[in-house]
C-alpha cells in the first residue's frame, strides 16, 4: 500500500501550508461517494492530528504530512500525487492506476 | 477534455461532508407519517419507538402552555384541539398564503393574517387561540426534531447528518423549505433525495436487480411516478411525473364527504367534527384493506349522540376510484417520456401506505400489465433507501458505486429564423449533459448572431419561456451559409445551463450561464408540458410553415442579390426561368400550405442551379487568391447588420460525460 508524492508536489504543499493560519496539521486526501461519476477526490487541510487508523505519509522530516483513511487507501494505492502547471491552470492531480474513468470535469472518478 | 487540477480545500469544504458512518440517517418526511432509518451491519433498518412502532405520525400539537407534542400523541389530540394540531403539513411546504392549492381544501385550520413583513410568502397557522403563529417550516422542524431524538436515542450519541426525501416534483422553494426545516431541527442535511429514487435504491440493493423499473408512489399527500434504469449498479432516472397534491388524504376526503352527506351534516360544520369525520374515514379505509365491510361510530356535533357509519369495500372503491384515476395520465406520460413501453418494464415498485389498498394494486396491475412488487413494506421503503444513500455519502463501504442522476425538466433550445425553436437538449435528459449543434448565417455578409435561449416543449418561440439572450459579433462577412457557428449547451450536476457559441473560422466566442429551473413552479412545468401535448399538431404545422417561409425568403433574396451581383454569369434562359420560379414562389409564400412553398422553393433551386454553380466557383477562386480582409470588413460593416441566428447547417448532437 503506497502513494507517491512528487518533489514538486511536496514543495507546493509545504508552501501553501506555510501561508495558511493556523498552520495545518497535515493534508487529508481520500475518496468520497458523490460527484458525477460516483466518487470524488477529497483534498483538504486537516487541523486535527491523524486518526488512529489513518495512514500517514511523512516527508521532509515530518514537515509535510499527508493523511489517508484506510478505505480511501484501497482506491489510491499505487497513485502518484503530482503538481502540474498546464494551460488549464495549476494544481494537484492524482495519477491513479485504479481509475477506470473520469468525468469531463475530472472532479469525479470511477473504479 | 483535460482533467481538472485540485486546489487544497479548507476542512469540511469538500463537496461531500464528513460524517461518521453509523451516525448518518435517512429520513422520510412524509405527509401522513415520517420515519427514520440507519444502515446497521450493511442492511438498512427503520428505528422504532419504545412501542416498536416505526411510524411517527406527521402531526404536531401546540398546547396552550407552550409545549409541543409530536406523533401519535399529537394525533390523538387532533379531534379535541383541531386548530392547534397540524396534520399533513407537507402540503403547505413552500406555499404562499394566496396559494389556493394550499388553503382551499377542507381543513380545520385557522390561517394567520400575513405577518409584519409584508413580503412574507408563506402560509402561517394560527394556534393556541391566536397567541402563536407557526409556519409549515417550523411545524416540519418539530417532526424532524422528534425523529432526531429517536435516532440519537438509538445511536447513543449526536447525529452527524441526514438524507431527507422529497417528492420528485417538489420545486426549488419546497426543497429549500425542507432543507431549512432540517437546519432548524439541528440536523445537517447531507442531501435531499427524490422519494421514488430512494425506494429503488432500497430494492436495487436488496435484489441486485438490473433492468427498467417504474416506481408508483402513492403516499398520504403526494403521488410520484418515476421510470428508473438500473444497470451494473448504476441508477438512472429516465423520467419523472406526478402530482404534488394527490394522495391517500384525498381518499379520506372523498370518503369524508360521503359520510357528511350520509349523516346529513350539511351547512356549517365545526372544525372538531371535520377532524372526527376525516379520522373516521381513514379508519374505515384501513379496515376495508383487509375486510369487505366495516363500520365506525362517529360523535355528532350536537352533543352526546353518535351515529354509525357502515361502508362496503365496493362502495368505498366507487368513492375513491375517480381520485385514483388521476394517476393514469401521469403514468402514461412518464412512460412516454422515458421511451419505455409498459411491457418492457422489469418491475413496478409500490411505495406509500395507500398502495396497500386492494383497489390501488388492481389499478396498478391493470395500468402496467403486471403485478407490482411489494416485498418491502411500502411505508418503510423510502426511509430505507434514504438510509442507504446517507451511508454512501457518509463514506460507508460496499455500495459506493451507486450513482443517482437527475434529469432536465423541460427542453432547452435556441431561436432560429422564423421564430422557430431548435431544441438542443431534450426534456428528461440526465444531467450532467451536453450537446452541440452547428448553425450558419442566413444572410450574405452577416457579421453577428443574436442568440436567444429558450425553455419549453412547444415549437414556436412565442410559446416557450425565454431564459437568456446574448450576441456574438465580429464575424467577417461571408456569403450566407459559409460561417460555421458551433453552439454548445451543457447542464452541470446542479442544473446550471451554460451556452457557448463559437464561430469556427474566426474563433470568436461568447458564453452565458443560466439557471433554467429558476422561478418555475411544478405547476408551471406541468402546464407547459400539457400545452405542448394539447397543441402538438398545430405546433408542428406552424413550425413547418414558418420554416418554409424562411427558406422562401432566404432563397428569394439570395437569388435577387446574386443576379444583381453577377449578371455576367447569367444567361438569358436562366434569367427567364429564375424570374418565373420566383413569381411562383412569392404566390405560394402567402398561402398556408408548407408543401406548396417547399415545391416552389425547389423549383427556384432547380432553375438557378447552373448559375449558382458558376458563381460559387468564382467565389471560391477569389477567396483562394486572398483579398484584403480589412477592406472587405469595412465595406461589410456599412451594409451588413446583425441577423437572427439562421438556418441549421447540420448537427451533431451528442452527450458528453
Amino acid at each position: 500500500m503506497a502513494i507517491g508524492v512528487t518533489d514538486r508536489a511536496i514543495a507546493e504543499i509545504k508552501k501553501a501550508a506555510g501561508q495558511r493560519t493556523p498552520v495545518p496539521k497535515g493534508l487529508r486526501v481520500g475518496i468520497r461517494g458523490g460527484g458525477c461519476t460516483g466518487f470524488s477526490y477529497l483534498f483538504e487541510w486537516s487541523d486535527n492530528e491523524p486518526r488512529g487508523e489513518d495512514k500517514v505519509l511523512s516527508f521532509e522530516d515530518g514537515s509535510v504530512r499527508v493523511f489517508v483513511d484506510p478505505k480511501s487507501l484501497i482506491y489510491l494505492d499505487g497513485s502518484t500525487l503530482e503538481y502540474q502547471t498546464t494551460m488549464m491552470g495549476r494544481g494537484f492531480k492524482f495519477i491513479n492506476p485504479n481509475a477506470k474513468g473520469t468525468c469531463g470535469c475530472g472532479e469525479s472518478v470511477q473504479f | 477534455m483535460a482533467e481538472a487540477l485540485f486546489q487544497i480545500s479548507e476542512p469540511g469544504a469538500s463537496r461531500v461532508k464528513h460524517a461518521c458512518r453509523t451516525r448518518a440517517v435517512g429520513i422520510d418526511l412524509g405527509t401522513t407519517n415520517s420515519l427514520v432509518a440507519i444502515v446497521d451491519g450493511g442492511r438498512p433498518i427503520c428505528l422504532t419507538d419504545d412501542r416498536d412502532d416505526v411510524l411517527v405520525p406527521s402531526v404536531v400539537h401546540y398546547a396552550a402552555d407552550g409545549t409541543v407534542v409530536v406523533g401519535a400523541e399529537a394525533r390523538d389530540l387532533a379531534s379535541r384541539f383541531p386548530r392547534d394540531t397540524i396534520a399533513s403539513v407537507k402540503r403547505f411546504m413552500g406555499r404562499g398564503p394566496g396559494d389556493a392549492e394550499a388553503t382551499r381544501r377542507l381543513t380545520p385550520y385557522l390561517f394567520a393574517p400575513s405577518g409584519p413583513n409584508a413580503n412574507e410568502a408563506v402560509v402561517r397557522f394560527s394556534v393556541t387561540g391566536g397567541t402563536r403563529a407557526v409556519t409549515p417550516l417550523e411545524v416540519s422542524a418539530e417532526i424532524l426534531k422528534a425523529l432526531r431524538a429517536r435516532a440519537e436515542a438509538a445511536l447513543g450519541g449526536p447525529l452527524a447528518g441526514a438524507v431527507i426525501t422529497v417528492p420528485a416534483y417538489f420545486d426549488d422553494g419546497q426543497r429549500q423549505a425542507t432543507r431549512d426545516a432540517g437546519r432548524l431541527a439541528g440536523i445537517e442535511v447531507l442531501r435531499l433525495l427524490n422519494e421514488p429514487t430512494a425506494a429503488a435504491l432500497a430494492y436495487g440493493l436488496d435484489k441486485q436487480a438490473e433492468g427498467t423499473f417504474a416506481v408508483f408512489d402513492l403516499g398520504g399527500g403526494t403521488f410520484d411516478v418515476s421510470i428508473l434504469k438500473l444497470q451494473e449498479g448504476v441508477f438512472e432516472v429516465k423520467s419523472t411525473g406526478g402530482d404534488s397534491a394527490l394522495g391517500g388524504d384525498d381518499f379520506d376526503r372523498a370518503i369524508a364527504h360521503a359520510i357528511i352527506g350520509r349523516l346529513g351534516l350539511g351547512g356549517e360544520i365545526d372544525p372538531g367534527t371535520v377532524r372526527r369525520v376525516l379520522d373516521a374515514a381513514r379508519v374505515l379505509k384501513e379496515k376495508l384493506t383487509t375486510e369487505s365491510e366495516a363500520a365506525i361510530e362517529i360523535a355528532l356535533p350536537d352533543g352526546d349522540r353518535t351515529a354509525t357509519m357502515r361502508l362496503h369495500r365496493a362502495e368505498m372503491d366507487a368513492l375513491v376510484a375517480p381520485v385514483l384515476a388521476r394517476c393514469g395520465p401521469s403514468v402514461r406520460r412518464a412512460l412516454k417520456d422515458a421511451g419505455v413501453d409498459a411491457s418492457a418494464l422489469s418491475g413496478v415498485i409500490l411505495v406509500g401506505g395507500a398502495t396497500r389498498m386492494p383497489l390501488v394494486r388492481q389499478f396498478v396491475e391493470k395500468l402496467f400489465g403486471k403485478p407490482p412488487l411489494a416485498d418491502i413494506d411500502p411505508d418503510q421503503v423510502v426511509a430505507l433507501g434514504a438510509a442507504v444513500q446517507a451511508d454512501i455519502l457518509a463514506g460507508g463501504a460496499g455500495q459506493g458505486d451507486v450513482l443517482l442522476l437527475d434529469v432536465v425538466p423541460l427542453s432547452l433550445g435556441l431561436e432560429t429564423m422564423g421564430g422557430v425553436v431548435e431544441k438542443i437538449i431534450h426534456r428528461n435528459t440526465t444531467v450532467p449533459c451536453g450537446a452541440t449543434q452547428t448553425f450558419t448565417t442566413y444572410a450574405d455578409k452577416q457579421t453577428g448572431f443574436e442568440l436567444k435561449v429558450l425553455q419549453g416543449e412547444r415549437e414556436l418561440v412565442a410559446d416557450c419561456r425565454p431564459l437568456a439572450e446574448f450576441s456574438l459579433k465580429g464575424i467577417p462577412p461571408m456569403p450566407a451559409g459559409m460561417a460555421r457557428l458551433e453552439v454548445t449547451f451543457t447542464v452541470d450536476a446542479d442544473g446550471i445551463l451554460r451556452v457557448k457559441a463559437r464561430e469556427e473560422i474566426t474563433g470568436q466566442e461568447a458564453t452565458i450561464d443560466v439557471k433554467p429551473s429558476y422561478g418555475l413552479t411544478d405547476d408551471e412545468v406541468e402546464r407547459m408540458l400539457l400545452d405542448s401535448f394539447a397543441h402538438a399538431e398545430e405546433d408542428v404545422k406552424a413550425r413547418l410553415l414558418a420554416e418554409q417561409r424562411v427558406e422562401a425568403q432566404g432563397i428569394t433574396s439570395a437569388a435577387r442579390l446574386a443576379m444583381a451581383d453577377a449578371p455576367e454569369l447569367l444567361t438569358d434562359a436562366d434569367r427567364v426561368a429564375i424570374e418565373a420560379a420566383l413569381v411562383a414562389l412569392a404566390r405560394a409564400e402567402v398561402g398556408n400550405d408548407h408543401q406548396a412553398i417547399r415545391a416552389a422553393v425547389e423549383e427556384v433551386d432547380h432553375a438557378s442551379k447552373e448559375f449558382a454553380g458558376r458563381r460559387m466557383n468564382r467565389a471560391i477562386g477569389s477567396g483562394l487568391r486572398g483579398k484584403d480582409v480589412a477592406a472587405v470588413e469595412a465595406k461589410a460593416d456599412e451594409t451588413a447588420s446583425k441577423r437572427d441566428l439562421a438556418t441549421r447547417a447540420g448537427s451533431h448532437a451528442g452527450h458528453s460525460h
